[in-house]
């Protein structure tokens, strides 16, 4: 066990060798493009979440420039894997502020990574964006100047909408059951919906907090099951979601589950086919139809990409304020210009979401979140809105 | 009584893969510290086998365990032979290099996706009410049995059959072993194939019965306290410090902490170290080997 | 032309972690059926030499940096202790001679008897319980709790199931009583002459090893300092007192008596 401090080492000079060979290919910068740089978990026990949105961004990039670039610049993308270690997330950092006129840094990895991006990108006066990874406290209002964010999900308001939904369904007279992975902004949300669902009136009767790698749900699912709830809330991975539901469904319960629809969302409900599985989520499934979603399918499959498109949504929204960001910025661009645009930014995001991402100078989250539920109709044998968009303010 | 299944499903995935640290440590002296990538890459066989054959399932999971088998034959033949005779530490540090290798190979070829084999090869997984009204799911009781069968087999392979005899013989005295004719390159391909094996059959039930992503490789890991608690030489020992550990973990989720789950394994390893070095069913002179 | 020996050893040296000499240059022949002895102190070398005969493993860190060893004709000095064995040549160690935790059966079971088949394999099995009853009636206990001389038994008879044509024994009498050496000793003649076998035997005990072999070698540092016709050697009044430890102190090596004939008469 005590082999620790070389495990880290030879993971890092192993994993920068795969990344030096694979990811990064960074051809001579030239003097014509927009620079944008990016440290992700590309690799890694946590890839599953990030990877598929760093694929669609570069997947959409391409397109960009395919298309004649962004004021007639093509954008070049760099593309760093930090396997969501903070230690590489700060080294790709210090690595990518070290190009020559980095316009815009993007994050899309592990929460942990971010203390040392922050502090990088502040020191070196580049915006730094959130895409696919969990939004900080300092996008909210008010904002900090350089930080920014476009993922779906958003602590606090996503357990307001939830909670606000099961009211809806079934009133505040319930037993609500709670399921997180003990991850710091798993358990935080959870324990903030336990509070809201006591404000609201309704009983918390069982809260679980499973380990990232438990090997079987069913202990930690028997537990919930003794607590009979009427309802399940779990705001975490979607691994933890869908395994507590899975488990509790094989120990025969029958309750209804919500849990935030990540992006692996479509696939998944049409996986389970469980009736009373509800998703609640922030961007549009495929099962819309979507002339924008027909555009992500076309591309993914011209490209023969690794992931499938339905899991793309979440970095195509990124590469769309990208774009916007750096048409806005004009040429030739300079971090302070991008900051500027990204400020005072409104992208439409073609029926993605619920409406258009709007940032002020105050808020950098979005002014308002909208939210849907899908659920998997076992009746008509498909995915279906149980719910449309509902907008909430964010001030 | 759900309780009692609990534990017991637990209890056989660990002991599941804790033989197959057990397997080539016992053999060969070698702390495997790839073992949960060897046995996530078997999973990931069968989702292989799943998607590229239209195998029954029974077929496809004996044909994916059987190239699991091949694939801990081949990391002998082409790392670590070239290690026999070197110090302990030298191949152990070489097992860490190889997980790392596994892991980062695992993304680039099956990417990073959660995975779903059972669905792919159409098996259905439903629950089964025992006795006293605990259930468990069919693929849960099937790991139960697979352990079951497997720690059978391997008793009796060990204690009958030559091969086995030959592993027991090579395991303490490789030297005079070897002067008995014993081949141990060959001896100790067959440790790491069964190991691998073992270990690859634990992470496809496991993956048939909630899925596969690249956290496998820590459950492995979990695994490894187990074997370390029973004593990294005995099987029996593996068995018992599985059911130890599980229960702990099952009675600690339900009438304690949840949070504590991940932290018992270590917690009752320490205890354990602390008062006998050479764990529950080791022998004693074989911990300066380490 | 004639048939090369069974064994010949041409100038063998033997170095341990790459600097330690063990071994300068040892010449040594082994003739089918011979029994052949090799006697010295502790540290001669004895030992050594029937290690590198029997091969290397990497754990030892030891090999043969010079010369030739020769089974039949056919150099062996670089092959892995396992086909060595397959080759008929077998050792008995000094110590860790048997498995503890195995029993005695299955000491036996472990032995790989590549070419013979299971009616050689039985045969011979029988022929081990025909020499050794006490093995048999001791069958399945374990191998760590049986008595110094069953051990040697069940090491000999170990080796005996590989098919030996000669056969390696370090120390056949260190640690055992008079009386079961004796046997002991009795039982490999018969073996021998049953089965046609050569012994390479060392041993400290050179009363013992003189009236069992047909030849001997003694080894000094690493060197052969004497050797020829046991019965030669033991009529030789300088070999026994150096040997047999009859000698005053002051000289403490053979070849010092031999460069200085008569001087403690």
């Amino acid at each position: 066990m005590g082999n620790n401090g070389e495990n880290v080492m030879q993971k890092s000079i192993l994993s920068s060798l795969a990344v030096c060979a694979l990811l990064v290919a960074v051809p001579a910068q030239a003097a014509d493009e927009y620079a944008v740089g990016l440290s992700g978990a590309i690799t890694g026990p946590v890839a599953g979440t990030y990877a598929p949105a760093v694929e669609a961004l570069r997947l959409y990039i391409d397109k960009v420039n395919a298309a004649g670039g962004v004021n007639g610049h093509p954008i070049h993308l760099i593309v760093q894997d930090d396997q969501g270690q903070p230690s590489m997330g700060a080294t790709n950092a210090k690595k990518l502020l070290g190009q020559d006129n980095l316009l815009l840094l993007l994050n899309t990895s592990l929460s942990s990574t971010y203390a040392p991006m922050i502090a990088e990108s502040q020191r070196a006066g580049v915006p730094l964006l959130f895409a696919a990874s969990v939004c900080p406290k300092e996008v909210y209002p008010p904002a900090q100047p350089t930080l920014f964010c476009t993922t779906a999900f958003a602590s606090q308001f996503d357990s307001r909408a939830t909670l606000a939904f099961v009211k809806e369904k079934s009133g505040t007279s319930i037993n609500l059951g709670l399921a997180a992975m003990s991850i710091p902004l798993s358990r935080g949300e959870i324990d903030y919906a336990e509070g809201l669902a006591g404000e609201m009136g309704m009983k918390a009767v069982d809260k679980e907090i499973v380990p990232p790698a438990a090997p079987d749900y069913t202990p930690f699912a028997t537990k919930l099951q003794q607590a009979s709830p009427d309802w399940v809330y779990s705001w975490a991975p979607w691994v933890t979601e869908v395994k507590t539901l899975e488990a509790l469904r094989k120990l025969g319960w029958e309750g209804n589950y919500i849990g935030w629809g990540h992006i692996e969302t479509e696939g998944e409900l049409a996986r389970l086919k469980d009736g009373k599985f509800y998703a609640i989520g922030a961007n549009a499934l495929f099962s819309d139809r979507l002339p924008v979603q027909q555009d992500i399918t076309a591309t993914a499959t011209a490209a023969n990409s690794t992931y499938a498109a339905n899991l793309m949504t979440e970095g195509w929204i990124a590469g769309m304020v990208v774009e916007a960001a750096l048409k806005q910025a004009g040429w030739p661009a300079t971090p302070e210009k991008v900051l500027a645009a990204m400020s005072h930014l409104k992208v439409d995001t073609k029926g993605l979401r619920g409406g258009p991402l709007e940032w002020t100078a105050d808020n950098h989250f979005r002014t308002r979140q909208y939210y849907r539920v899908y659920r998997w109709n076992p009746a008509s044998n498909g995915i279906e809105v149980v719910k449309d968009w509902t907008a909430y303010e964010v001030h | 009584m759900q309780l009692a299944v609990n534990i017991v499903v637990l209890a056989a995935t660990y002991a599941l893969i804790a033989c197959g640290y057990v397997l080539i440590y016992r053999v060969s002296r070698v702390l495997n510290l790839a073992h949960g990538e060897l046995m996530m890459v078997g999973a990931y066989l069968l989702v292989t086998v799943a998607s590229a054959s239209a195998l029954p399932p029974l077929l496809a999971v004996g044909l994916a365990a059987a190239l699991s088998l091949g694939v801990g034959v081949l990391v002998h033949l082409f790392l670590m032979r070239r290690l026999t005779g070197q110090p302990a530490l030298a191949a152990v540090l070489t097992t860490i290099g190889l997980g790392i290798l596994l892991r980062g190979l695992v993304v680039l070829l099956w990417s990073a996706e959660q995975q779903h084999p059972a669905q792919s090869l159409g098996l259905a997984n439903p629950p089964i009410t025992l006795f006293g009204g605990g259930r468990i799911s069919t693929l849960s009781l099937a790991l139960v049995l697979t352990t079951g069968a497997v720690y059978g087999g391997l008793f009796a392979f060990l204690r009958f059959s030559r091969w086995g005899i030959r592993m027991r013989a090579a395991g303490q005295n490789p030297l005079l072993a070897a002067q008995r004719g014993i081949n141990l390159n060959g001896i100790y391909a067959v440790a790491w194939g069964l190991s691998t094996f073992t270990g690859s059959v634990a992470g496809i039930l496991i993956a048939l019965d909630s899925g596969l992503d690249t956290t496998m490789a820590t459950i492995g890991l979990k695994a490894f306290p187990v074997a370390l608690v029973g004593g990294l030489d005995s099987l029996l020992g593996s068995l018992l410090g599985a059911l130890i550990v599980a229960t702990a973990e099952v009675v600690l989720i339900q009438y304690v902490d949840p949070l504590l789950s991940d932290v018992v394994p270590f917690l009752i390893l320490m205890a354990v170290l602390l008062a006998r070095p050479w764990g529950l069913f080791g022998s004693r002179e074989e911990l300066d080997r380490v | 032309m004639i048939a090369p020996p069974l064994l010949t050893l041409e100038a063998v040296g033997v170095t341990y972690q790459r600097s330690i000499v063990a071994l300068h240059g040892i010449d040594l022949t082994v003739q089918a059926g011979q029994i052949v002895a090799i006697l010295g102190v502790n540290g001669a070398g004895k030992t050594t030499t029937l290690r590198a005969i029997s091969g290397f493993v990497g754990l030892d860190q030891a090999r043969v940096t010079g010369g030739c060893i020769r089974h039949r004709g056919t150099a062996i000095e670089t092959l892995p202790p396992h086909l060595i064995t397959r080759r008929g040549i077998v050792l008995v160690p000094e110590r860790d001679k048997v498995f503890p935790n195995l029993t005695v059966a299955e000491n036996l079971a472990a032995v790989v008897t590549a070419a013979a088949g299971t009616a050689e394999r039985r045969r011979r099995e029988q022929l081990v319980y025909e020499h050794f009853p006490r093995l048999a009636a001791r069958r399945s206990s374990e191998a760590g709790l049986l008595s110094g001389g069953e051990r040697q038994m069940l090491a000999v008879g170990a080796a005996l199931l590989c098919g030996p044509e000669l056969l390696l024994i370090d120390e056949l009498s260190l640690g055992l009583a008079p009386i079961i050496v004796g046997e002991l000793g009795e039982r490999l003649k018969t073996i021998r002459s049953e089965l046609g076998l050569a012994i390479l035997l060392v041993e400290q005990s050179a009363a013992f090893a003189l009236q069992m072999a047909d030849h001997a070698y003694v080894l000094e540092n690493g060197r052969v300092a004497a050797a020829g016709p046991a019965a030669t050697l033991a009529a030789d009044t300088d070999i026994q007192r150096y040997y047999l430890g009859t000698a005053a102190g002051e000289r403490r090596s053979y070849r010092d008596g031999r460069t200085r004939p008569g001087a403690c008469q």
